[in-house]
């Protein structure tokens, strides 16, 4: 009796609990961006991250991506170039670099990747966009990967690479690719300013935006650029995260890309792969203010469990980072302050994101990747640092959210100058966890040590008729009276890639009716009774 | 977001140094509500070989520098915290911003600016809460605040307290200095609310205050969409779009409000505040010369204040010093040759000292300058009727200023001069344009009755 005050203060007071677990994990990788002093604009905005099955032997694996040396950068005779790092997932929070053995060597500058199989042949390809070429690196099924850009013709050119993802454009069965630009710039266009007398990066604004671009799979391991006919030339941004959904649930993939101090895009596919900019008409451009927010990441999600997703946008400094709430029809509305679903974000950058229901109980809670991009930004503004503690907001399941971060375990207490993230259920325990880049730093790996107290369901889909993972598949699970909504996306968040298996919490249903699959394309598939508490898997019928 | 523009009258009355330094405070730490208003100075500032931002560090700089020493000179004077943590405000030194507003509550916990000052230093942290209890404080000491009540909305806004926020904003709007600003944010609140009728008529509100509120047709072209009025809605999408564009054209940070408070016009303005609230302190611990030195290189950072000028001139008009004033106003002329507030101060006072040639002299420059504004002409004016001479060209001097600018005390002084050129008609006639002007002016109804009598 008398320990029982102490034990009462030493439980969690938030259902979600996540433990930083990247010192034991083998993980040894550290970001670097590059940067010399020159305070390249390119620097700032490295990078994304993916979490994938590469070898496919159904245990989720981490690509980190890493900068390179700039300009100007000091580089030693003896050290070696920086590069990627691809972690094998050896099971029990231990992983193992497995990037030269994986044939990932180049020393480019990345800052985003998707990951799809863009030949149908039943592996995990990657594509990363870089400051400079991009690439396509094949997987050969046997743990190795093949650098496949020249023959794919996709390696766009040198660019400010932002965003990435494999999307099925036209329902034709293989995965096309949407590659988003920043800005048009080149270490020769540098410029740099001074803030209060200090040194700074310039922002977007002062270079000119540029396309993005998309390619046509040909079908037969080439692309075709069809940023010109497709209309997505039409139109420079300076875009940052890129997430393609059905916005609009009309059966087909459009694209919704942040930008950078600038109105966000909204493409909308008229289904033969031909789109148009409507994102002023959607809401989804601009704040509730008619701001061009500085979007870095984007992610889309059902958050109020109304069979719509819904669309999240993390942005600059003084600015909310905003929770677009689907109305139907297309139209979105700016419900940040009503729902509470930027609490806490309006005096950092924020970055990565992820719309995760980290306790299963149905509600899809917020984690947001925060820090600065100037390393200095103390020495002008004391209520800002480079390193910030990440956001972590619960969803309360009656449209509010709150801060639970300090409350959350030991993985919410530390700070960085996070970028990436990415949200996977790396144990294979039923719960979603966490893995950020960090700039300048070592990552971040967050085990989810929620109490188990609720039910869920995963689901992996096998494409025959359309891609082979069901990109761009829209998944219902419906549990009595309830639906719970989600797509199978490839590139997301801040210019990341994860969370291939769409993961449901189920709170307390312990069953599931049924599960509703409608591929790109048009095809659907429904499972009957699907047992709970594990991840299920639906293959696309062949009829 | 300036008080006084061009073209603003010179009759600006002496403020105790409480009420002046407070303002400036105010002034000094002002962050747009909304949408960020560059200012557009007249003249490129002198570098010196220094780029712009460099020199806006460097001004900054000096403006800690000058409220540190005013603070360690008069410790027990709350308005040198006051000012002190406004200077460290407009630096980004937040901490030692809030330490020294406390410290001047803590001398005098009744001033509501300092409580205003600290409530926006906690939102700038993003401790919406916070804010909203200490612009509650502020309200508290100063109910008619529109800058207080207008942010305590929108902080309430920002924490979801729709109905608080909306009863908070349309108190706002219903104070006599309401805004634009405030307007919109009401509507922003009726958005929030989902009340879309109220939210349109409350941008439209703003959009008549304020014809360029670039957000505010945002605002109508939201309400209208989601009222089924498409056409509205497209009109103003088309409007916010254009000006959108042109807001968007010359931005060299990541929002306007970054890019305003960074660049150099804003500095130059900020610091200029900063710096006449140290003279009005040295002021009112009776320290002239230390008052001059500040307003001086007040009006010289902003060339279109008028106040910093007209507080520099009183200081020599009050100490009888006008020699010593014509020669302050010389260097000032000497340096900006160009700025008619300097020609027409200086003018002033050589009036005083009856030069007569060298009065006339600033007095027409200032029409060269300045040949709408209506301060030349009738400070012209003036000088020829206290003096007796060119009693003609007063007439017609008086007549130009109360063309330019009809108000009572130019038709007075037309009503002098017409009197002083022995046409009493005329002067009836202008003294009664003056009376209906201002009926309440017992001066020009009295003159009115005594030319009516005299035969």
């Amino acid at each position: 009796m008398v320990l029982a005050p102490f034990l009462h203060a030493a439980e969690p007071t938030s259902p979600i609990q996540l433990t930083e677990m990247t010192s034991q994990s083998g993980i040894r990788f550290v970001h670097t961006d590059g940067s010399s002093g020159r305070r390249y604009i390119v620097e700032t905005v490295s990078a994304g991250l993916a979490t994938f099955d590469y070898d496919g032997d159904g245990k989720i694996d981490i690509l980190f991506l890493n900068g390179s040396a700039l300009p100007g950068s000091p580089t030693s005779p003896a050290s070696a170039p920086a590069r990627n790092a691809l972690y094998r997932n050896e099971g029990g929070w231990k992983f193992n670099d497995v990037t030269e053995a994986a044939g990932l060597k180049d020393s480019d500058y990345h800052l985003g990747v998707c990951i799809g199989d863009y030949d149908n042949d039943g592996d995990a390809d990657i594509y990363f966009n870089n400051f400079g070429p991009n690439r396509l690196y094949r997987n050969q099924g046997n743990g190795t990967f093949v650098d496949a850009t020249k023959e794919a013709g996709v390696a766009v050119g040198n660019h400010v690479g932002a965003g990435a993802c494999f999307l099925d454009i036209d329902g034709d069965g293989d995965l096309d690719l949407f590659v988003a630009n920043y800005v048009d710039f080149t270490v020769e266009k540098n410029q740099t300013r001074l803030v209060n007398g200090h040194p700074a990066y310039v922002g977007p604004m002062i270079y000119s935006p540029t396309p993005s671009v998309l390619f046509r799979n040909n079908g037969n391991g080439t692309f075709t650029d069809i940023s010109r006919e497709s209309g997505i030339a039409s139109r420079p941004g300076t875009g940052m995260g890129v997430v393609c959904a059905d916005y609009d649930g009309d059966g087909d993939t459009d694209i919704i890309v942040g930008n950078d101090a600038m109105a966000n895009f909204v493409w909308r596919n008229d289904g033969k792969g031909h789109f148009e900019e409507i994102g002023m008409l959607t809401g989804l451009a601009y704040d509730a203010n008619g701001i061009g927010q500085g979007t870095m990441g984007v992610e889309c999600a059902d958050m109020n469990n109304d069979g719509r997703l819904d669309f999240y946008m993390t942005a600059y400094q003084k600015q909310w980072a905003i929770l677009y709430q689907n109305a139907g029809g297309g139209f979105f509305d700016d419900v940040t302050h009503r729902t509470g679903a930027g609490t806490s974000t309006f005096n950092q950058v924020e970055w990565g994101v992820g719309l995760v229901d980290f306790d299963n109980d149905s509600h899809r809670d917020i984690y947001i990747a925060c820090g600065h991009l100037h390393d200095n930004i103390q020495l002008w503004d004391d209520t800002a640092r480079y390193e910030a503690a990440n956001i972590l907001l619960r969803n309360t399941g009656v449209g509010k959210f709150v801060d639970v971060s300090a409350q959350s375990g030991s993985g919410m207490a530390m700070s960085k100058s996070s970028r990436g993230a990415a949200f996977d259920d790396l144990d294979n325990d039923g719960d979603i966890d966490v893995v950020v880049l960090n700039s300048r730093s070592q990552p971040t790996l967050l085990r989810n040590d929620s109490p188990r107290k609720n039910h869920w369901i995963g689901v992996r889909l096998r494409g025959t008729k359309s891609n082979r993972d069901g990109i761009g598949a829209n998944v219902r699970v419906i549990s009595g009276s309830q639906t719970f909504v989600d797509e199978v996306h490839s590139g997301r968040g801040y210019q990341s890639h994860y969370g291939m298996h769409p993961h449901f919490g189920l709170g307390n249903r312990t069953r599931v009716d049924r599960i509703e699959v409608r591929w790109v394309g048009g095809g659907t598939n429904v499972m009957l009774n699907p047992p709970v508490d594990r991840l299920v898997e639906i293959t696309e019928s062949t009829r | 977001m300036k008080l006084f523009r061009r073209g603003k009258s010179l009759s600006l009355k002496d403020r105790s140094a409480v009420a002046a330094v407070v303002a400036v405070l105010l002034l000094a730490t002002t962050r747009c509500v909304g949408q960020a208003n560059p200012g557009s100075p007249t003249t490129e500032p002198k570098t010196h070989g220094s780029s712009p931002q460099a020199l806006a560090a460097e001004l900054k700089q000096e403006a800690v520098q000058v409220a540190v020493s005013i603070a360690e000179a008069y410790p027990t004077d709350p308005l040198a915290f006051a000012l002190l943590g406004s200077a460290y405000y407009n630096t980004g030194r937040s901490d030692e911003a809030a330490v020294n507003l406390r410290k001047c509550l803590a001398l005098n916990p009744g001033l509501a600016d300092a409580y205003e000052v600290l409530a926006q230093v906690a939102y700038d942290r993003g401790e919406i809460d916070e804010s909203v209890r200490l612009f509650q404080e502020t309200l508290k000491r100063s109910p008619a605040s529109i800058t207080a009540m207008s942010r305590l909305g929108r902080a309430l806004m920002d924490l979801g307290r729709t109905e608080e926020s909306v009863e908070t904003l349309r108190k706002a709007t219903k104070l006599p200095q309401a805004t634009s600003e405030s307007f919109y944010l009401l509507g922003q609140a009726y958005l929030q609310g989902r009340d879309y009728a109220r939210a349109k008529e409350s941008f439209m509100q703003a959009t008549q205050i304020s014809a360029e509120h670039t957000q505010a047709y945002f605002g109508l072209y939201t309400a209208c969409s989601r009222l089924g009025q498409s056409e509205e809605s497209a009109r103003y999408r088309e409007q916010f779009l254009k000006f959108e564009a042109r807001d968007r054209k010359d931005l060299t940070d990541r929002n306007a409000e970054a890019d305003t408070l960074t660049g150099l016009p804003f500095v130059r303005q900020t610091v200029a505040q900063t710096l006449f609230g140290a003279g009005q302190i040295y002021k009112s611990h009776e320290q002239p010369t230390m008052a001059s030195k500040f307003f001086r290189r007040a009006a010289l950072l902003d060339e279109e204040s008028i106040i910093y000028r007209s507080a520099l001139e009183a200081i020599y008009l009050q100490r009888k010093s006008f020699a010593e004033g014509v020669t302050v106003f010389e260097q000032l002329v000497a340096e900006q040759p160009n700025n008619y507030f300097n020609h027409i101060f200086l003018g002033r006072l050589h009036n005083r000292l009856d030069h007569f040639e060298a009065a006339e002299r600033c007095f027409q420059k200032v029409q060269e300058l300045a040949p709408k504004w209506a301060e030349g002409y009738r400070a012209q004016a003036e000088l020829y009727l206290r003096t007796n001479r060119r009693l003609p060209e007063s007439r017609v001097m008086a007549q130009r200023a109360a063309d330019l600018e009809p108000k009572a005390s130019h038709y007075h002084l037309l009503a002098v001069a017409c009197v002083k050129n022995q046409d009493r008609s005329a002067a009836v006639e202008a003294l009664k344009q003056a009376v209906s002007l201002n009926p309440g002016e017992l001066k020009y109804q009295q003159f009115l009755q005594q030319l009516q009598k005299t035969p």
